[in-house]
């Protein structure tokens, strides 16, 4: 058999329905590989390998007796750590955080579990999903396999390398700038933000409300849309959940792309910033290679990214100052240097900027929505440059500038990252895929048809077995 | 920033221990916030309201 630690949610899907694999097994060699390699990666806050192995166990014997859940019973997952899971600390991997347990599961993961998933642990994340990657805190941060020592991105640093090292093959990130798609970018991995409102937040630690997303992370677009399909769905006590019907996310998965219109945003790396000539070349390609496949590709303007950027940027440092002012009036010093840097941005704005930065996200929303009028998806890049040394600070800085994600949590769109190569150094490249709001099914059969005609999301990190 | 304006912000704000343990940081942030205010465009007319508006259910949501 197929090593399991590099077995897809589909594969080992189709094992475990068969009753080929036991998820007691498939857990346990999985434990057994985070034990070996994480004390060098540093992907998981804390493992929960009793609750683990209480699932695993409940989902052989149900499988046994017929009562097979879907394509998530019996698959291993692991949860940033700013979501909660009920009976243990949510540390946000933060000091002011470590001792604080939940008491309810939030709701993404009572979905996981009810669709028979095993929850492996609580993955590293940048302290309260802004600052890092940082050496000052009570955990170190997750470190990417490719380059042996890099950058992995963030915030949802250990959930890109839990999938990286094959020590997972499922994961839950959250994104408010960008924090599932950096470090799927980061790890060549594939990270989903949904549209705003498909995924519930109730239970997550919030970075910044309007911002935040909960989004999917896997080694494929066919597992993602399998994790999503477990995700989605109104929530009545999450403000910001919509009450909009949840499609089929893998209908369209394997319609290819002959036919559709694709709207190539090519200003945002080549003009508003200039990316590392290879991504500029990878997604140039990528846009090629959807041609060659059947798509309409053609140039497109979005408004300038850095609108989109210092629009993000102002809502999320208000109201992220909001969530921490408490703490930060009483124990600012235990907080780590960079999210003490990073929040109190927010201490200087005043209410007009809030509400003039609110005014300009209408105003991008609407820029957006006619410039996408009559196309089923944009291209464009995730990351201006490949991932830096973990010890670069200033490389690592530059990371969350230099990016084009940010607009579409300003819009809601849903926006995906996928592997698009690799630098001749072996670092990775990713480009980025968005739809309309609530298409993230088209999203999903467009990255689909770039990912089938590639081989880049198959790759391994060097050294890894 | 003058000592000043940070002292006005941090107790504006009530975080004047962050002011006092972390003076350095605290200006910093300050300026970046003065930096990243001025970057947002100035020509918003007053009839351009905010991307989320307060907004009461309608009555067929009450219902649900």
């Amino acid at each position: 058999m197929t090593d399991v630690a590099w077995l897809s949610v589909a594969e080992a899907a189709r094992l475990i329905s068969s009753r080929k694999l036991s998820p007691v097994e498939l857990a346990d060699a999985l434990f057994k590989r985070i034990d070996r390699l994480d004390p060098k990666w540093h992907a998981f806050i804390r493992t929960t390998p009793e609750r683990a192995k209480a699932q695993a166990q409940a989902a052989e014997a149900e499988i046994s007796a017929g009562q097979y859940r879907g394509a998530f019973h019996g698959i291993p997952v692991g949860l940033k750590d700013i979501i909660d899971l009920a009976g243990y600390p949510t540390t946000c991997h933060s000091k002011i955080y470590m001792d604080h347990k939940a008491n309810q599961s939030a709701v993404v993961a009572a979905r996981l579990e009810a669709a028979g998933a095993v929850v492996m642990g609580k993955l590293s994340t940048h302290e309260f999903a802004i600052g890092g990657p940082s050496f000052d805190l009570p955990w170190p941060p997750a470190v990417n396999p490719w380059g042996g020592g890099n950058f992995p991105g963030g915030s949802s640093s250990g959930s890109g390398v839990a999938l990286a090292t094959g020590m997972l093959p499922a994961a839950l990130g959250t994104d408010t700038g960008g924090s599932v798609r950096n470090p799927a970018s980061m790890c060549s991995i594939t990270g989903l933000k949904p549209t705003y409102g498909r995924v519930s937040r109730r239970g997550v630690f919030p970075l910044a409300f309007s911002l935040d997303h909960v989004g999917p992370m896997t080694r494929d677009v066919t597992d993602n849309a399998l994790l999503l399909q477990v995700l989605a769905g109104h929530d009545p006590l999450d403000p910001g959940s919509a009450d909009v019907a949840v499609p089929d996310f893998s209908a369209e998965l394997d319609k290819g792309v002959k036919g559709l219109r694709i709207g190539l945003v090519r200003h945002f790396y080549d003009g508003d910033e200039t990316a590392h000539p290879e991504q500029i070349n990878a997604t140039d390609n990528a846009a090629k290679l959807l041609r060659e496949l059947g798509a309409d590709v053609r140039e497109i303007r979005l408004a300038p990214l850095q609108d989109y950027t210092v629009c993000n940027r102002v809502i999320l440092a208000a109201e992220a100052f909001a969530i921490h002012r408490r703490h930060f009036a009483e124990r600012p010093g235990d907080y780590g240097a960079l999210a003490r840097e990073r929040l109190a941005i927010g201490a200087g704005l005043s209410a007009a900027d809030y509400i003039d930065a609110l005014r300009v996200r209408a105003r991008l929303v609407a820029v957006t929505r006619d410039a996408m009028e009559g196309l089923d998806a944009i291209l464009t890049v995730s990351s201006m440059d490949p991932p830096p040394p973990i010890d670069d600070a200033e490389a690592c800085a530059r990371v969350y500038p230099r990016q084009a994600r940010q607009p579409f949590n300003v819009t809601g769109l849903p926006a995906i990252a996928i592997p698009a190569g690799f630098t001749p150094d072996g670092l990775p490249l990713s480009i980025q895929i968005i739809g309309h709001a609530w298409q993230e099914a088209r999203v999903y059969r467009v990255a689909r048809a770039y990912e089938q005609a590639t081989d880049w999301h198959k790759r391994r990190a060097p050294g890894l077995d | 920033m003058e000592h000043d304006d940070a002292a006005r912000v941090a107790k504006a704000a009530g975080v004047t221990r962050l002011l006092e343990e972390h003076g350095e940081t605290f200006r910093s942030a300050l300026k970046s916030a003065v930096t990243l205010a001025g970057r947002l465009p100035r020509d918003l007319t007053p009839a351009e309201e905010c991307a989320h508006v307060f907004r009461l259910p309608s009555p067929q949501e009450t219902q649900r």
